[in-house]
């Protein structure tokens, strides 16, 4: 039968996992909780009922867009039956969303999942009495085994079938005087079958229940100041504690507990040591440190894999590949611009982005087992103390850790931030996290600096002291004010990653950058070549007339911006940089077309031999940090709403980088003892641009003197 | 134009259409342009976001446009 069947949960609760065993699909499953806004819809295997997947929540209540998604699909398209899968060792906590599931009157059968895990720690739990407890069919399940999935498809087709009547949990007699009060105040605008749930929302003073019957509340308050008197609570707490109360009965008689080793399980011994106040920064940065040493360190201690295989790919692409081509087309009577089109452009500009894959699949390999084990969660558990130390909220950085990967999800991923201030602030600021584009970046800008592991680590910090920094100074702004919102995050238990699905993840990211390079970035290649082998007047110049091209005239202009930033006179680096805002591996590409190739170096042999060090962290921190690629405003952009707000959030990404470029070019030029070398305009533009900072960070309101009016909004 | 020019702009074309195409297209099926949907977002593990239409078409809402 054509049976629609809801999937609700608590986050990280097996969701996923469960949704992939009914439907054989192989939806990606995270090691990672509440991220998901949106349902993902499958086919239930061996029938035709459609199952979807409803967003982790720990409620009904209309707090988070989470919430509501599943609220409102659950009344709206009133599904045949909902199966509420349950956290068996969290079993207290997921059934409060049980109780308020029960309480909508529709067919449910309770997944309690995770039973491995009961077996594991020796405990027992009586189904039957569960099951008795709340009125429900309970199926006891391993999503992560498949363990009794048949059983419980067969138990759903029988609710939906109308065979298992749901019973309602009763609470004390004055509750259920209030509820029934409640109930008749909701006649007019009620289903029959949500009519408790409704209740118990109005009584809960649920806005949104009170926006659809308008009065409603008020016409009952008598009865609910009656049930406040009578506990000496607030109606919402009332409801919530006889709620625990009947859990915690419900509970007590079916869960027989293990005794437990006092120093706690396996997991909460390692997070005593990863999430500790001191400690916990330290080992983040340790543990990034030591994934980009195995990616792509190459210095005195030796090389690392990343680093060999690029090299060696490199060399295969330079001195194999090209080569040949070239010879070819020489061989075959290719005239110029076309062998250099082939060779120059596409073949180099392509090949140096397709040269760093090797060290792409190893971090991808580090970082698929660091979230698949469960530490990218302990992770964001860090940053949310040092976030909330800065009045930030965090739950930012769920969408900063996304953008580690890329920044269009990242910034689509602050649609959960509920907050319009958080949410307007994370989405500017979270394409400061180095992506997965920026890594070939990261990797050349390491290897001009010897293979310094710290390049790495430094984009990593640098990017969440720009977001900090960033939270400080935006919230000052009238559309950006207001105080940060809560953040709870669950940590989920560590576990073992999957051999097959971390393996087709890591095949699926690396397989999508080279999809990329033979997309947007070979265009791109294309078009830098054109730029730099034609001059204004549309003629084909050589590779030796470079500086009189298209490419090096508006190069030119950009480099004298760039002067205080230590670059010196060259377009190039402009030119590459203007290039990397199509997409960052852009940069790797132009690089290779303009300053590697022609002189047969590599690009961080190049850039070595171009500028300082200090220039090129300068180089390298502005790259990292300025606006982000195309795909990624356009993520901005629809996030924000309006182009006077997606062009503000432009500039303020480029000028926040180039100040803090100035300064880092100055800093290091101090700290590698050559500030005397340096221009004397980028030590007094420095200095501007630390006042500036520290002047929106430390003043309250820092745009009254800039306001007309002087009154402050 | 020689035979060889020939093979050489036929190839270059080849491959810009082809880009062009795969764009247009991901384009058209509201994906990311920048390939940044589900499987060329590498957070993709942590991202729960991903719907799965019953065709089998795996793809990431994330990147889709309103």
């Amino acid at each position: 039968m054509n049976f629609t069947i809801a999937l609700a949960g608590n986050p990280n609760c097996g969701k996923t996992t469960l949704f992939n065993a009914l439907t054989g699909a192989s939806q990606r499953v995270g090691n990672w909780p509440g991220v998901t806004i949106d349902k993902k819809v499958g086919k239930i295997k061996g029938t035709d009922a459609q199952l979807v997947d409803l967003p982790g929540i720990y409620s009904l209540s209309p707090y988070s867009p989470e919430e509501m998604v599943s609220r409102n699909f659950i009344v709206n398209e009133n599904p045949d039956a909902i199966i509420n899968i349950v956290d068996a060792t969290n079993l207290e906590r997921n059934l409060f969303l049980t109780l308020q599931l029960i309480d909508m009157d529709k067919p449910l059968v309770v997944a309690l999942n995770m039973m491995d895990e009961i077996e594991k720690q020796n405990d027992k739990i009586d189904v039957e009495k569960l099951s008795e407890g709340l009125g429900v069919p309970v199926v006891p399940i391993s999503a992560k085994e498949k363990r009794n999935i048949d059983e419980l498809i067969s138990k759903v087709e029988e609710a939906a079938s109308g065979k298992a009547e749901p019973k309602k949990i009763r609470y004390d007699d004055k509750i259920e005087y209030t509820v029934s009060e409640a109930t008749k105040a909701l006649q007019s605008i009620t289903s029959v079958e949500c009519s408790r749930f409704y209740a118990f929302k109005l009584i809960e003073g649920d806005s949104a229940v009170e926006e659809l019957a308008p009065g409603s509340r008020q016409s009952i308050s008598a009865v609910i100041d009656d049930l406040e008197k009578a506990y000496d609570d607030d109606a919402d707490s009332i409801i919530a504690d006889s709620r625990y109360k009947k859990i915690s009965d419900i509970v007590g008689s079916a869960y027989t507990k293990a005794p437990r080793d006092e120093k706690g399980t396996l997991s909460d011994r390692v997070d005593r040591i990863v999430t500790n106040r001191i400690l916990g920064l330290p080992i983040f940065i340790g543990i990034i440190s030591l994934v980009y040493f195995i990616a792509m360190y190459d210095g005195d201690l030796g090389t690392s894999p990343g680093a060999w295989a690029t090299g060696w790919l490199n060399d295969f692409i330079g001195e194999e590949i090209i080569p040949a081509v070239e010879q070819w087309c020489i061989d075959s009577g290719v005239s110029e611009p076309l062998t250099g089109l082939l060779c120059d452009g596409i073949l180099t500009g392509v090949g140096a982005v397709i040269g760093f894959l090797p060290q792409m699949i190893i971090l991808f390999i580090c970082l698929v087992i660091l979230e698949e084990v469960g530490y990218m969660a302990r992770a964001a558990f860090v940053m949310d103390r040092i976030f909330r130390y800065f009045n930030l909220s965090g739950k930012s950085f769920i969408p900063l850790i996304v953008s580690t990967g890329c920044g269009v999800p990242g910034v689509m991923a602050t649609r959960t931030i509920e907050s319009e201030a958080d949410r307007r602030i994370t989405a500017m600021t979270c394409t400061f996290m180095p992506c997965g584009a920026k890594l070939p970046v990261i990797s050349a800008i390491a290897g001009a600096l010897a293979g310094s592991v710290w390049v790495a680590v430094f984009a990593y910090v640098m990017g969440i002291v720009m977001v900090i920094m960033s939270g400080i100074i935006l919230r000052k702004f009238k559309k950006m004010a207001g105080t940060p919102s809560p953040f709870i995050m669950e940590l989920p238990p560590y576990h073992m990653p999957g051999f097959v699905s971390s393996a087709k993840t890591v095949f699926d990211r690396s397989w999508a950058f080279v999809k990329k390079a033979g997309t947007i970035i070979l265009l791109a290649m294309i078009l830098v070549w054109f730029l730099k082998s034609f001059d204004w007047s549309f003629s084909f110049i050589g590779a030796d007339q470079m500086d009189n091209s298209i490419l090096a005239s508006i190069g030119g202009v950009l480099n004298y911006l760039f002067l205080p930033l230590g670059w010196g006179d060259n377009w190039e680096l402009p030119a590459a940089s203007l290039t990397g805002l199509i997409a960052k591996e852009d940069l790797i590409g132009t690089l290779e077309q303009l300053i590697a190739e022609p002189f047969d170096m590599d690009i961080s042999d190049a850039l070595a031999a171009m500028l300082s060090p200090a220039a090129i962290l300068s180089f390298f921190t502005f790259n990292m940090f300025c606006a982000p690629c195309f795909a990624a405003m356009g993520a901005i952009h629809r996030e924000l709403g309006d182009w006077k707000s997606t062009g503000f959030a432009f500039l303020y990404q480029c000028l926040l980088a180039y100040f803090v470029s100035v300064i880092v070019y100055v800093i290091y030029s101090a700290i590698d003892g050559n500030l005397g070398n340096i221009e004397m305009y980028s030590i007094i533009f420095a200095i501007i641009d630390f006042v500036i900072i520290v002047y929106f960070l430390v003043v309250k309101d820092p745009l009254k003197p800039f306001r007309r009016d002087k009154v402050a909004e | 134009m020689s035979s060889g020019d020939l093979i050489v702009l036929a190839i270059i074309i080849a491959l810009a259409a082809d880009a062009v195409y795969v764009l247009w297209n991901n384009h058209r099926k509201g994906k990311s342009s920048c390939g940044c949907n589900c499987s060329g977002c590498s957070k993709t593990g942590q991202c729960e976001s991903a719907i799965i239409p019953i065709d089998g078409d795996n793809t990431c809402d994330c990147c889709k446009k309103d």
